[in-house]
């Protein structure tokens, strides 16, 4: 069944948005949009449920009612603002790039900057112009994600984070994604490609933050490649408004003896689906992705995590675990994809659930797609409540019941949390759960 | 001496099923009470009872501690009170640490009579040397309540917990269960160097081998939710000999 209101509307939309790109993007961008115009016409919202897997635990129908009035694209005046790096307060940064609604609005002009803003920056050099065209587009496979397409088909600025080779950044590289819009019904489209030379350390911090209590959808593309020998650190925070929709497309390319980490931690949102794809491009990378999620009332939340293992002595780890308050939802769908000749490929994931209510609901679909043989592959899922002798333990040492409760759910997310090497991170990554945490105790 | 505990006529129930019948127990500070009886005689069902434990309920008679009430009291309160379970099977806290669980607890017992946090180097060091008191390995403090510990090693922990909250009446719940002679002693040496003329032991035990290492001011024995006989510690000896059919 395809949706046959919206593909029209986005014709009238992108009619009007190519007035303005069509002055700014080179050749090649514009071909990249008509593609993905095309695709995401045909391909529609992924409203159909049944045979479709993907989307088989996720009722995206709301969307098509209140959203797409209102597209986020760039307007030929803006001008990135110029952020200082020196200036702000928080030196614990590398360097800062803000967002707003979906276009990257800041550039720092600090000398080892590393980050440019797509399409809008007169001084790109000719080598991130290269990076550009080798890599933008190019990982995220469009044919069949129509949130993916409708990103590139309107994108307007983006963040290129190119870091050269034998590079070793300690600081983190913070890119603040911030949701304002006041008009109902807003799309925004951030875009974000990374670049990661040889022999180079990076961390990035990509965060999602709302100013605004409209319904709004956030739809972000992140393209990441690692080069040989690196190591990225990504750590992504995302507190979207409770009535928005939240959805990430993110694709990693991890070259030989490289390696990713993710930590990603979703508190907002009223409906979130991340997409993370990751692939091992040659022997010897690895990967960490690792998770958690705390929603209540009536959040719903959708990780599908690929791990492609296209090449041998590859490994991955991935441990996801969520708390679920109220008539909250979580679906975790973890595939592990071991490619023909990849032998000992050394695979684990795990997804753990907290249930503080008995209105919530969480389930786990793990997939193993295996094609070779001398491989290891380990799964695990479990879904428990608060273990109420622990607490009568606690309690029966002096410590009142809601503190009981909280230590015990802290220490679920805790985890997680305690692996996380960098102090100032892991510091604010505390204090995000903490947060949230206290919200859902208060409401019990 | 003070009254430290004193229940009176204490009927309790767990689900449907009537457990306690009727008990009648006086405990003066400096003194140390047994309670043997056999399997399922509600043993732990009267520590838990004392503790606050959610799934017994009291339906009549009251257990005065300093002379309070204990019956309507939340269990933490209980605990800032000075009471203290040993468990017969301490509860696994994964991820909490056991040297962080005493320091809560300690602090929510200080914050509930307006006192400041400890210090937590000062808290640290004092732990490792509670630890000493039974023994136990310090590498356990660090890691997470129970998770993984021998059954030995959790008697140790809860008796190294009593030593840090040094509560005016302890309940220990079997704390001679699943050890060794050697650690039987060591753990029964530890809960003697607690002892202080102000304080006072209630010991539940099936066996009266630790009670050659604490001597009781009085032995009683349950049976069937209630005191079927008092006496001095020759009491358990005969217990010991005889069994629990004669009485
Ligand atoms: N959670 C429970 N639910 C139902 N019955 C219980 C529960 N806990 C204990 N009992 C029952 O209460 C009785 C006393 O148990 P307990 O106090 O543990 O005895 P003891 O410690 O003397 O061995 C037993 O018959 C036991 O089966
Ligand atoms: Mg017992």
């Amino acid at each position: 069944m395809k949706e046959t209101t919206i593909p029209n509307q986005f014709e009238k939309t992108f009619s009007e948005f190519e007035k303005i790109s069509s002055k700014i993007d080179p050749e090649w961008v514009k071909s990249i949009r008509k593609e993905s115009l095309l695709i995401a016409n045909s391909l529609g919202l992924p409203t159909a449920r049944r045979g479709n897997e993907e989307w088989k635990y996720t009722d995206i129908k709301a969307l098509n009612k209140t959203l797409f009035s209102d597209f986020s694209t760039y307007n030929i005046d803006d001008k990135p603002i110029e952020i200082n790096y020196k200036n702000l307060e928080d030196d614990s940064l590398h360097e800062k790039i803000v967002f707003k609604d979906g276009i990257c609005i800041s550039k720092t002009f600090q000398k080892d900057s590393y980050v440019s803003n797509i399409l809008n920056d007169n001084d790109i050099s000719p080598e991130n112009s290269n990076q550009l065209r080798n890599y933008l587009a190019k990982l995220t496979i469009l044919d069949e994600n129509f949130f993916a397409a409708l990103n590139t088909t309107f994108f307007s600025f983006g963040a290129l984070i190119y870091i050269p080779d034998n590079t070793n950044i300690t600081k983190p590289i913070h890119l603040s994604i911030e949701s304002s819009s006041q008009s109902e019904g807003n799309v925004a489209n951030p875009r974000i490609l990374v670049v990661l030379g040889k022999n180079s350390n990076a961390t990035l911090i990509e965060e999602y933050l709302s100013f605004t209590n409209t319904k709004y959808l956030n739809n972000a593309v992140i393209e990441i490649i690692i080069g040989e020998n690196s190591n990225l650190n990504h750590y992504r925070m995302q507190n979207e408004s409770i009535e928005s929709y939240a959805i990430t497309n993110t694709t990693v390319w991890i070259e030989s003896y490289a390696h990713y980490e993710s930590t990603v931690t979703d508190i907002g949102g009223s409906l979130v689906r991340n997409n993370l794809n990751v692939i091992t491009k040659q022997e010897g990378a690895s990967a960490k992705l690792n998770g958690i999620y705390i929603v209540d009332e009536k959040q719903h939340i959708d990780n599908q995590v690929i791990i492609d293992h296209a090449m041998p002595n590859t490994n991955s780890r991935e441990l996801y675990k969520g708390i679920l308050s109220g008539h909250s939802r979580s679906v975790f769908h973890g595939s592990i994809i071991v490619r023909e000749g990849a032998y000992k490929v050394d695979a684990n994931q795990a997804d753990k659930n907290l249930l503080l209510s008995d209105n919530a609901e969480a389930d786990t679909k793990p997939a193993f797609w295996v094609y070779c043989d001398d491989v290891k592959c380990g799964h695990g899922a479990a879904c428990g409540k608060i273990d109420e002798s622990a607490i009568f333990y606690l309690q029966s040492r002096g410590i009142p019941e809601i503190q009981a409760r909280s230590m015990l759910i802290y220490a679920f997310a805790n985890e997680i949390i305690k692996d996380i090497k960098d102090e100032f991170i892991r510091e604010y990554i505390e204090s995000f759960v903490q947060y949230k945490l206290e919200k859902l105790i208060e409401i019990r | 001496m003070n009254n430290i505990l004193d229940i009176h006529s204490l009927h309790a129930t767990i689900g449907e099923k009537k457990i306690l019948n009727g008990i009648d127990l006086k405990i003066q500070s400096g003194e140390v009470h047994a309670i043997m009886g056999p399997n399922g005689s509600g043993k732990s069902t009267l520590a838990n009872v004392l503790a606050g434990h959610p799934s017994c309920k009291v339906i009549d008679g009251n257990a005065l501690f300093l002379g309070q009430d204990l019956v309507s009291l939340e269990p933490e309160v209980r605990a800032q009170l000075g009471l203290f379970l040993s468990f017969q099977n301490p509860a696994e806290i994964p991820g909490v640490r056991l040297d962080h669980f005493m320091r809560a607890g300690i602090n929510a017992i200080r914050r509930s009579k307006n006192q400041d946090d400890v210090d937590i180097l000062g808290f640290d060091r004092a732990i490792t040397k509670k630890a000493e008191v039974v023994s136990m390995d310090p590498q356990l403090i660090k890691r997470s309540v129970n998770e993984g510990f021998s059954g030995g090693e959790k008697k140790r922990s809860e008796i190294m917990q009593m030593a840090v909250f040094e509560p005016t009446l302890a309940i220990l719940d079997e704390p001679d269960s699943g050890l060794d002679v050697d650690a039987l002693k060591i753990v029964a040496e530890g809960i003697n160097t607690l002892r202080t003329k102000d304080n006072s032991l209630l010991l539940i035990t099936h066996y009266n081998r630790i009670l050659n290492y604490i001597e009781p001011d009085f032995v009683h024995i349950l049976i069937n939710g209630k005191i079927v006989h008092s006496g001095d510690k020759t009491l358990a000896q005969e217990v010991e000999n005889k069994g629990y059919d004669w009485l």
